[in-house]
């Protein structure tokens, strides 16, 4: 399944990994700089969500740094899936292991935020939460449709 | 599984091998050899029908019921 699409979303995948995988390691200086950008550039002084973030500086970077982690390993497990699908061999077990994984990941980003918003609450934050919430339980449901697809595939080759 | 598939002793009997079978009832010599080796979960009608008709025998000849253990002792 060579497909233009299917390669143009690996590349893109790719570019989202390495892309991510650099912001995330210049995270702790790239966070206060982009804060301190936006708050100069906010005409009326600094957003009331920006300034909650200013004054909860530390417990942002962690929840950024630990979101963004997670966030790496569901592209990880999106890379491999897409490995398979363009080797057209997607109805396999690993691809199952990797959608659960991709939902506990997507789960635990939504807790993170959740549990952030108590600290100090902004809207980007909730939204986060529950769009990671819904995408988690999605591709939960998605790895049990996927797993009985294995097993019909593998009684279908089994089948002579 | 209870189900056993003697398809090698008529090959053996047929004097045939895998190559030239696969070959006349027209399934890939990978598909007849999980078929062989029992490790099939399913076998259609039409590849049972195709066997039987190039190795002239019934179904019967090929296919063989063998209670498993726990079947056995259901029944005592």
């Amino acid at each position: 399944m060579n497909s233009r699409l299917n390669i143009f979303v690996k590349r893109m995948l790719d570019v989202l990994f390495f892309g991510g995988i650099v912001l995330w390691a210049l995270m702790p200086v790239l966070l206060r700089r982009i804060l301190v950008l936006y708050t100069s550039l906010a005409q009326h002084g600094p957003k009331p969500e920006l300034s909650a973030v200013m004054e909860a500086y530390v417990p942002t970077l962690i929840s950024v740094i630990t979101g963004g982690a997670l966030a790496l390993l569901i592209l990880w497990e999106l890379r491999r899936m897409m490995g398979t699908v363009l080797a057209d061999q997607c109805f396999v077990k690993e691809n199952v292991i990797s959608l659960r994984r991709m939902s506990r990941y997507g789960i635990a980003i939504a807790a993170l935020f959740f549990i952030r918003s108590f600290f100090f609450f902004t809207l980007s934050g909730t939204l986060v939460s529950a769009v990671f919430l819904i995408a988690g339980l999605f591709s939960q449901v998605l790895s049990i449709v996927f797993d009985k697809a294995v097993q019909y595939k593998l009684e279908n080759d089994l089948t002579i | 599984m209870a189900i056993i598939i003697n398809l090698d002793v008529m090959m053996a009997r047929r004097k045939i091998g895998l190559m030239e079978l696969s070959g006349k009832i027209g399934i890939t010599p990978a598909n007849l050899s999980i078929l062989k080796n029992n490790k099939a979960k399913a076998i259609r009608l039409e590849t049972l029908d195709a066997i039987c008709r190039t190795l002239s025998c019934q179904p019967g000849d090929i296919l063989e019921f063998v209670p498993d253990e726990q079947d056995s002792l259901d029944h005592i």
